[in-house]
């Protein structure tokens, strides 16, 4: 079950009657975990078993961790839990992957040797449940949230439906206190939510979905297509992955927000970014958060005593990023995207230091042209890393790569209607929303015909434009 | 409540190479221009140098305001160099 | 009023907004708001309708019907719905119960069970859907395809456009061209809903440039899952034929479709499960007379083609009079079986 599936509204609308009957009274929490746990299960019974398993571990090890006063033990505890969890996400998600780096190795030191290759299928979620998990035990160690005290509200966190399949990553501290809390929509609560689910039903229905098949295309096979449609693809490629991850975030925000919820951003217009750091300040805000809180601050502080700091911060800027990278997929094109990230981070953050001295009191004299040439440099970057993100295997991203700095006419000219219809709604979206304001919670202050008015079009939008197959939603994959 | 000191200050304004900012007790680190997660160990480790104390990682991870900064550094002092 | 009464009045207005919309657009780009079943009759006027033809657009592109009705001195009707397989013309079929011939188009493309007409759920009752379902085992994607496409029926018939994105995109590109003074040349609008084209286009695929061929390719792929000749249309075929052969005669047209297609969408192994379809349905009711006219030679070539599946009139040409030739049993190892319709024609 999706967020667009056609069962969908009728289990939300059947939880939400099922939440108000048993308002304020205990019975809610395990609601909530009985609702999400029946999504878990309409995934997959493997995943739901593991969601099952790294919660009680979680539950158990962030209890212990907080009465233990030994710090080995601590430590202890906290390894048993990382273990776990990555443990699973290594089997399920990267065994082929790490089995074949192995292999290959192993074939370059001269001793060739032939890998089994396994197929589990990849459990829904998994990427999202494990990280949630290693957030709270962390988190715990560390003293920065109090082990949560009863296990059926721990585990509604972890399974959480709204944010279970895709994210956003939401910490434990910041959603165990709502779900503790019983928290309750108010009217303005549950339009917002509301407005949310539209908003992300037409990114992901009516833009994402309409510009897939041709994505598709150009992708299956670049060595055909002429330069001219191979940026083509790119860009709808950057249009699909945006509108497609973006407006399963804003569903993900507004069910929860139905429930009374509020569950983190997770996009803030990112192509609005003028450097390639607010990108990612902008861009999957969870999941960057989450690399930046546990693997980018502590791989720094463990490293801190190293000898060159700049080269140091790069470094791990760079591996951080592959393994972010990693983390989208097994593959070496995944790992290639994230390094790409990391350099550029690492560019970045050598430009800024080297302009720091102009930064007056943190007012920078920006003119517009260089505001412009900075966004169109990052939106490059971008741009040319989901090529590799998206290509089918490194060979792919060669020749699309290739095809596209050469301006190759060769190949097959293809414009794309839909691509290009897209590509134009979105710069405009781009160049009329200040990137900084919230679309949505502001809009809901506003008059009554304002609101009705932007709801119909939202609601005309997606009933005229929204493709009727269902294109599974790509973040679900990762 | 603890002052920010104007040693502190100093060390971390020269770090980020800052003219000037109003650094107060409650001042998050995400309010300093510059100040972001890729220059906050190389703010904190400049800030053990200054002062020749050394942090475990878990003070370092669990620093939420300068406050917290100045009261650590105070910690490690024994509040000897309190000005 | 407080928050809630405010809430709920932005919610019906907004509805309300999207109500007009859609019914505006419908209008604009002609969506029908009904199911869109006509009723077609050929042959000479003066005589009593005693044959069906149960086909979709292809048996139309495909045939000359009015030239087949003249030959045979037939009067012949149909309800031709675009899109529509044996599933709906099942349905449809009873509108007609005093024929005692039926023909029946059926190809690569109507059989496929992923290929859903859009008026499926108007014509076909969900329970005969469900039962033909579980009686096929299909699988829960399918299933919950199908049960989709239900839903989005029943939306439609408040708001008309729901589920119609690509004739909403195709007719506001075409009357924004027309308002230009422009005629759509660049691409076609897939199956437009007129069905029964009296004279079949003269376009044809082999003129197409290749990007427009695989931008046809790419959007027929993204709308359907793994080809399956196995559900609830091979179920109706057979219900239906049989029905049929209670009636009268039968005579069923294997039609061909572009090579284009079969090369881009379906595998050998899709070949072969949808011969085996069709020999099970032989199978099931013996009796019909079985036209291939798919084996013609070099009837996929794409400058047959008007576009993936339907013929041009250059295909037309070819297959129309092959039908008649091997229907009168100019061939006789081609048609086998009943000897009613010739005499019919004899008469």
């Amino acid at each position: 079950m999706t967020f667009t599936s056609v069962e969908f509204p009728l289990f939300l609308s059947l939880l939400l009657l099922l939440q108000h009957a048993v308002r304020r009274s205990a019975l809610e929490t395990y609601l909530l975990l009985l609702g999400s746990y029946l999504f878990c299960v309409s995934g997959s019974l493997t995943g739901t078993l593991l969601v099952f398993t790294t919660s009680l571990v979680d539950y158990t090890v962030g209890r212990r961790i907080h009465a233990a006063e030994d710090p080995g033990l601590r430590k202890r505890w906290l390894l048993a839990s990382l273990a776990c969890n990555l443990g699973i996400l290594a089997f399920f998600k990267y065994a082929n992957f790490l089995m074949g780096a192995v292999g290959s190795m192993a074939g370059t030191m001269g001793m060739p040797m032939s890998v089994p290759h396994v197929d589990f299928g990849l459990p829904p979620g998994i990427s999202y449940f494990t990280f949630t998990g290693v957030s709270y035990v962390v988190d715990v160690y560390y003293g920065r949230l109090d082990p949560s005290r009863r296990f059926a509200e721990y585990a509604a966190h972890v399974a959480y439906f709204p944010k279970f399949l895709a994210g956003p990553i939401a910490r434990a501290g910041d959603v165990l206190p709502q779900l503790t809390a019983h928290v309750r929509a108010s009217a303005r609560d549950f339009e917002v939510g509301l407005a949310y689910f539209l908003l992300g039903a037409v990114k992901k229905l009516a833009i994402a979905d309409q510009v897939a098949p041709h994505v598709g295309l150009i992708f299956s096979d670049p060595g055909q297509f002429d330069a001219l449609t191979l940026l083509q693809g790119a860009i709808g490629y950057s249009v699909q992955i945006y509108c497609d991850f973006s407006g399963y975030s804003d569903m993900a925000i507004g069910c929860a927000r139905m429930m009374g919820v509020r569950l983190p951003q997770n996009f803030a217009m990112p192509y609005s970014a003028t450097s390639i750091a607010e990108f990612w300040r902008r861009w999957h805000i969870t999941l960057s958060n989450w690399f930046r809180d546990y693997v980018f601050l502590p791989l720094e502080i463990a490293t801190r005593a190293a000898r060159f700091p700049s080269l140091r911060v790069s470094a791990n800027l760079l591996l951080t990023m592959a393994l972010c990278g990693l983390w989208h997929g097994a593959a070496w094109t995944f790992v290639l995207w994230g390094a790409l990230h990391g350099a550029a981070l690492a560019c970045n953050r050598a430009w800024t230091a080297r302009t720091a001295r102009r930064r007056r009191t943190g007012q920078r004299a920006g003119s517009s042209l260089g505001t412009l040439a900075s966004r169109l440099l990052t939106l490059g970057v971008v741009v040319g890393g989901w090529i590799i993100f998206r290509a089918e295997s490194w060979a792919m991203a060669e020749v699309y790569l290739l095809r596209l700095v050469r301006f190759s006419t060769d190949g097959m000219r293809m414009l794309s209607p839909q691509i290009v219809v897209a590509t134009v709604v979105l710069i405009a979206a781009h160049l009329l929303v200040d990137k900084d304001r919230n679309w949505v919670e502001q809009l809901a202050e506003g008059g009554v015909p304002a609101r009705a008015a932007a709801y119909g079009t939202l609601g005309l939008v997606l009933c005229a434009f929204g493709a009727s197959e269902i294109v599974p939603f790509l973040y679900s994959g990762f | 409540m603890a002052m920010v000191s104007e040693e502190l200050k100093r060390v971390i304004l020269e770090t980020l190479k800052l003219d000037e900012w109003d650094l107060t007790d409650g001042t998050l680190a995400s309010e300093v221009p510059g100040w972001d997660s890729l220059s906050h160990v190389t703010v904190v480790l400049a800030v053990e140098q200054q002062f020749g104390v050394r942090f475990a990682s878990r003070e370092v991870i669990g620093l939420r305001n300068i406050g917290d900064l100045q009261r650590l550094v105070d910690a490690k002092l024994g509040g000897a160099r309190r000005a | 009023m407080g928050a809630k009464g405010r809430l709920v009045g932005i919610v019906f207005s907004a509805l309300a907004l999207v109500w007009l919309g859609t019914h505006v657009l419908a209008a604009l780009v002609g969506i029908p708001t009904r199911v869109a079943t006509g009723h077609k009759r050929y042959g000479p006027s003066d005589r009593p309708v005693k044959a069906l033809i149960s086909g979709s657009s292809l048996t139309y592109s495909a045939i000359d019907w009015a030239s087949v009705a003249d030959r045979l001195g037939m009067a012949i009707e149909s309800w031709p719905v675009p899109g529509s397989s044996p599933a709906e013309w099942e349905q449809l079929q009873r509108r007609s119960p005093q024929v005692t011939t039926t023909f029946v188009g059926v190809s690569l493309y109507d059989l496929n069970e992923v290929s859903v007409c859009e008026f499926r759920a108007n014509i076909v009752p969900i329970r005969q859907t469900l039962e033909d379902l579980r009686a096929a085992r299909a699988d829960v994607s399918f299933v919950r395809r199908m049960l989709n496409w239900y839903s989005l029926t029943w939306l439609r018939s408040v708001f008309p456009t729901v589920g119609m994105s690509d004739r909403v995109i195709f007719g506001l590109r075409d009357k924004g061209l027309s308002l230009l003074g422009r005629r759509n040349e660049s691409d076609d609008t897939g199956a437009a809903l007129q069905v029964v084209a009296d004279e079949a286009p003269t376009e044809r695929v082999s003129d197409w440039p290749e990007g427009r061929l695989l931008r046809r390719l790419a959007s027929m792929r993204a709308n359907q899952g793994r080809p399956w000749f196995a559900g609830p249309k091979h179920q109706s075929l057979i219900r239906l034929l049989r029905r049929a052969r209670e009636q009268g005669a039968v005579v069923v047209l294997v039609l061909p479709v572009s090579g284009p297609f079969q090369e881009g969408i379906l595998q050998p192994a899709d070949t072969s499960a949808y011969e085996t379809s069709l020999s099970e349905v032989e199978r099931a009711v013996p009796g019909v007379i079985w036209v291939r006219l798919d084996d013609i030679a070099g009837i996929t070539s794409a400058e047959y083609y008007s576009d993936l599946v339907h013929l041009n009139s250059y295909g037309r040409s070819i297959v129309s009079p092959e039908f008649m030739r091997r229907l009168r049993g100019d061939e006789p190892t081609r048609v086998t079986g009943d000897v009613r319709v010739t005499s019919q024609r004899a008469r």
